[in-house]
């Protein structure tokens, strides 16, 4: 059963003692017609007692001393960061790792550059060694395998003295030296 | 830790108990024995809201405790413009919704994980014919589970209004809602309720 449309919120205003004297005229009018809403009203007004006495709800024994445990568990949280003030550890970490990585990196650079200038300065000294020596090696081997063809020679001798002309050839480097060595191969041969 | 008398209260003399406002001013100067005046006074009311929005007894008190540790956390926020009724029951029904946001999003997903051979089942209904019907704690558990059933909006203005006996006026404050807002759902929610329990309410 519905109330009336009309006075549906009226009736609920009325039930709590809300509604203005002009208001209250109009609906006690009202219902003296409306069996309805008189009918309403009253069901509204039980329903409310039974709401109003429902029997309280009491919290569980453990409810104080969880929420204390709580409270204590807060503080103790609360009190950390003031700890942390004469070691704030936690704040420095990002500081201190970006410091250590660019550290790194100009150590790495620093480190770098002597290196290898040093690198090819070798390199280069190296390289010069290498095309001077062979150079002068084969140039060598080319003219003891010349005079060996002209002289028509193969003997053990005569490899020996090439072996040891060359060997003595790769430690000198002067043209002198080589026409001096040149001079005694030609002398061993005849 | 709640019958303890706040040494505070020595400061200013007064042959009633402190109000709330007070309370909480002593709360925030330092004293703690104030707020364990406060948990006494509202611990049970609060869980009396809670459980009738919520339901369920121990989720009840876990919003019930989260509410005072806000309070315990944010008391420097009270401002003495307010009540401070109103402000712990702004606190507590803010948490509340949150929960039944949190119970609803639960809800979907888990009807949306059940598969299509899944069927649904009813529980079992309340014995609903006045003969049935034995006055005192079965009336009571048919009350709040109509209560419970409501949607939020109008549960929680019924629950302010006829269980908590707050003015339209507090409430307004507490829902942050205009007092017509206030009036117009209480009406709604009382004529759900009507509708459900009338043979309770035929006298």
């Amino acid at each position: 059963m519905a109330p009336c449309q009309r006075f549906a919120q009226d009736l609920s205003d009325f039930a709590d003692n809300e509604l203005d004297k002009i208001s209250k005229g109009r609906l006690t009018d009202h219902l003296n017609k409306c069996p309805n809403c008189a009918k309403y009203l009253k069901q509204i007004q039980v329903l409310r007692s039974y709401l109003r006495e429902l029997s309280p709800i009491k919290p569980t024994q453990e409810f104080v001393p969880i929420l204390r445990d709580r409270m204590r568990k807060f503080q103790q949280e609360k009190s950390r960061p003031e700890r942390t003030m004469f070691f704030p550890g936690h704040r420095l970490v990002p500081v201190l790792g970006i410091g250590a990585l660019s550290l790194l990196v100009v150590f790495l650079l620093v480190d770098q550059s002597p290196k290898s200038s040093v690198q090819s300065t070798r390199m280069a000294v190296q390289k010069s060694q290498s095309v001077e020596s062979p150079n002068n090696a084969l140039a060598l081997e080319s003219d003891t395998q010349d005079q060996k063809v002209a002289s028509g020679q193969s003997g053990f001798a005569a490899q020996v003295a090439e072996s040891d002309t060359l060997a003595r050839a790769d430690s000198t480097s002067n043209s002198q030296d080589l026409d001096a060595v040149r001079s005694r191969i030609r002398a061993v041969n005849y | 830790m709640l019958d303890k008398t706040s040494p505070m209260t020595d400061k200013k003399p007064s042959p009633k108990s402190p109000t709330d406002e007070e309370l909480i001013l002593y709360f925030q100067e330092g004293d703690v024995y104030a707020f364990e005046q406060i948990v006494h006074r509202y611990k049970e009311p609060l869980v009396n809201f809670i459980y009738h929005f919520l339901g369920d007894r121990s989720n009840a008190e876990d919003v019930v405790q989260e509410t005072f540790i806000r309070v315990y956390k944010n008391k420097h926020l009270y401002r003495n413009i307010a009540k401070f009724s109103t402000w712990i029951y702004t606190i507590a029904s803010n948490l509340a919704k949150t929960e039944l946001r949190r119970r609803r999003r639960r809800r979907i997903l888990s009807i949306s994980q059940m598969g299509f051979d899944d069927k649904d089942y009813d529980l079992p209904d309340h014995v609903k014919t006045p003969e049935g019907i034995v006055d005192g704690e079965m009336k009571e558990s048919i009350i709040r589970e109509a209560i419970e059933k409501l949607p939020a909006k109008f549960k929680e203005v019924v629950i302010l209004r006829d269980v908590q006996e707050f003015s339209y006026e507090e409430i307004s404050e507490i829902l942050d809602i205009p007092i017509g807002t206030v009036k117009s759902r209480v009406n709604r929610g009382r004529q759900r309720l009507q509708k459900k329990l009338q043979y309770l309410l035929d006298k």
